[in-house]
């Protein structure tokens, strides 16, 4: 052994290239792993399946709820206004969404397949990458990789690498079902293509808040399966707690993103800013977490 | 010589133990410095607070001038081989080095020829495509050792390099660390004293988290201070211990109980070489079968005494 290495210059630190080189070592290790497939498989399976049984259904009623949709797209400016204002008074969708799907902007089939489906995303997100910092933590490999860059910038890089791959697998999914759909006619194509970049925007937000979620525990908590166990539960127990709490108060029920999802899909500004607010704030008490914890 | 790392007063707590206590040491720039001291004596956490990964409960670390805060960490100022700190076992020997120095700003291609440059160093070319899960304990250190290599001028710190290498292995580990100072700054620990002693050219000894003896490897010895005669027999001359004490700068001169070791105290490191030469004429003058002439203690036994269960 002889050492032949010549320490050479030293470079400038750049965060944000130490973030890039994190993050893309992240996606592409997740990119790679069985679990981006099962994420792959499992949204698609629960969305392709609810697709399926919603175009069945819509079958059976002889095309009515698309029928009802293309009607509600030709109806005069004073009628599309009375209709959003009967819908809102339900109390069933606030007046943005009201008026996206009024206006034929988001197709119902694709909204009622989107709201029955993304209740299982938030879960996978966590499957995925629940054991990403935690599991650093617990071996102290983070000791050979903070030594190198900044703890903000590694926990940047998870983020990053954690998004891409959750969204990049839902955008995924949602195409290769438009691709189906194509493929049978199963429905107007047309209307939900132009939808799909606005959804997708609202899916952006959607993701990174529970990417965010699930990094603040692995960032918390260790061991990982404790990661597992705590964030699962605590989505269950957000959404229940919000529920009852909405009884004595309903603002109170607003309290969670749960609510919010809906309204995202018509990019409404509140539930945008909802979605970003609660992922600013997990992501500064991960960051706050990892810069005060040993390592 | 200036310091690379200076700890002051540094103190660290889990919960109720106290890991390391009050503890200040300066490392100078070029050094190689041991860190040595028996089980728990606080060298793993020392390292871990060089290292930034652990907060100082009190204190004051500098790495180069700069201070670590809590929460930012030495980023590109130190390269360590952690202790019980483990590399991804899915990935694989070459990509895993190539990331970490991407990590550390290098481009693709650089970061490339200086891991594979790496792995050369020690010895573990050949297994640059295998997978850190189907390396031995042994291989698996050198692998951490090859990281510390794929940087620029940090100072190097290696948490117990030797512990589970066969002896031939340790022993090119040693040659490959004492070619690595020529540039740079390291620190390690060892349970290995032999190792340290030849290695390095200071050492700081703890015992309980505390500092109890620190300086260069001569001062740290007494090296300039103490002469140890072995006799092949006892002396036959009485005369020979009182002309010993006459000598220059001779502060003492402690005969051992049997008689075949004489033990002298010097009180200038500076005319050590020449304390030992008139020693040995007055020895022979008077007849002595001299066996042997040691300067200083053996680091071996500094440790002892240092860290004995009365020293506190």
């Amino acid at each position: 052994m002889s050492a032949e290495v010549n320490p050479g210059v030293r470079p400038e630190r750049n965060v944000l290239a130490e973030t890039w080189c994190m993050a893309r070592a992240e996606a592409i290790e997740m990119f790679l792993s069985i679990r981006a497939l099962f994420l792959v498989i499992t949204y698609g399976g629960i969305a392709g399946g609810i697709g399926a049984f919603v175009v069945w259904i819509d079958g059976k009623m002889e095309g009515k709820l698309a029928e009802a949709s293309q009607k509600a797209a030709e109806l005069s400016v004073t009628e599309k206004a009375s209709l959003v204002e009967q819908i809102t008074k339900q109390g069933m969708v606030s007046q943005t969404l009201a008026e996206a799907i009024v206006n034929g902007d988001l197709p119902p089939l694709v909204l009622t397949i989107l709201y029955t489906s993304t209740f299982a995303i938030p879960i996978l997100i966590i499957l995925v990458g629940y054991n990403r910092i935690a599991e650093d933590v617990s071996s102290r490999y983070t000791r050979y990789v903070l030594q190198r860059i900044h703890r903000g910038a590694y926990l940047a890089g998870k983020i990053i690498g954690h998004f891409l791959v959750c969204f990049t697998a839902v955008v995924l999914v949602h195409v290769l079902l438009l691709g189906l759909a194509k493929a049978y006619d199963i429905f107007d194509l047309g209307r939900t293509v132009q939808a799909m970049p606005r959804i997708w925007l609202g899916m952006a937000c959607f993701v990174l808040a529970y990417v965010s979620y699930t990094v603040m525990f692995s960032s918390l908590l260790q061991p990982p399966f404790l990661v597992l166990l705590i964030a699962a539960m605590g989505l269950f127990l957000i959404r229940f707690l919000t529920w009852v709490l909405s009884f004595f108060w309903a603002p109170l029920g607003e309290l969670w993103l749960g609510v919010w999802d809906v309204r995202l899909w018509a990019l409404e500004p509140a539930a945008i800013g909802v979605f970003l607010g609660y992922a600013v704030v997990f992501i500064a008490l991960a960051q706050l977490a990892l810069r005060r914890r040993d390592l | 010589m200036s310091a690379a790392v200076e700890m002051i007063g540094v103190t660290k707590d889990y919960g109720r133990v106290r890991a390391v206590d009050d503890l200040s040491l300066s490392i100078p720039e070029g050094s190689l410095y041991g860190l040595i001291g028996p089980n728990g004596a606080g060298k793993t956490t020392t390292f871990a607070l060089l290292g930034g990964f652990l907060r100082p409960t009190k204190g004051e670390i500098r790495i180069r001038g700069r201070q670590l805060l809590p929460g930012l960490p030495p980023v590109g100022q130190v390269l360590s081989l952690p202790q019980d700190a483990a590399l991804p076992n899915h990935k694989r020997v070459l990509e895993c080095l190539i990331f970490l120095a991407q990590l550390g700003g290098m481009s693709g291609a650089e970061a490339r020829q200086k891991s594979e440059q790496a792995l050369k160093d020690v010895g573990l070319s050949e297994l640059a495509d295998r997978k850190l899960s189907q390396l031995s304990h042994g291989q698996r250190r050198r692998v951490g050792i090859a990281q510390t290599l794929v940087g620029h001028d940090e100072v190097i710190m290696l948490d117990e390099p030797t512990a589970g290498l066969d002896p031939r292995t340790a022993l090119e580990l040693g040659q490959l660390i004492q070619s690595l100072h020529a540039r740079r700054t390291i620190v390690l620990s060892s349970h290995n004293l032999s190792e340290v002693e030849t290695l390095c050219t200071h050492a700081a000894i703890l015992s309980k988290g505390k500092l109890v003896a620190s300086g260069t490897m001569d001062e740290i010895k007494g090296t300039g201070q103490l002469l140890l005669v072995a006799l092949g027999q006892p002396l036959s001359n009485p005369a020979a211990l009182q002309a010993l004490a006459t000598i220059v700068s001779v502060r003492a001169v402690n005969p051992s109980p049997d008689g075949t070791g004489i033990e002298i105290q010097c009180g200038d490191p500076n005319l050590a070489d020449q304390v030992t030469t008139e020693v040995l004429k007055v020895l022979i003058q008077h007849g002595a079968q001299v066996k042997g002439v040691e300067r200083g203690r053996k680091l071996e036994q500094r440790f002892l005494e240092t860290t004995a269960p009365t020293s506190g």
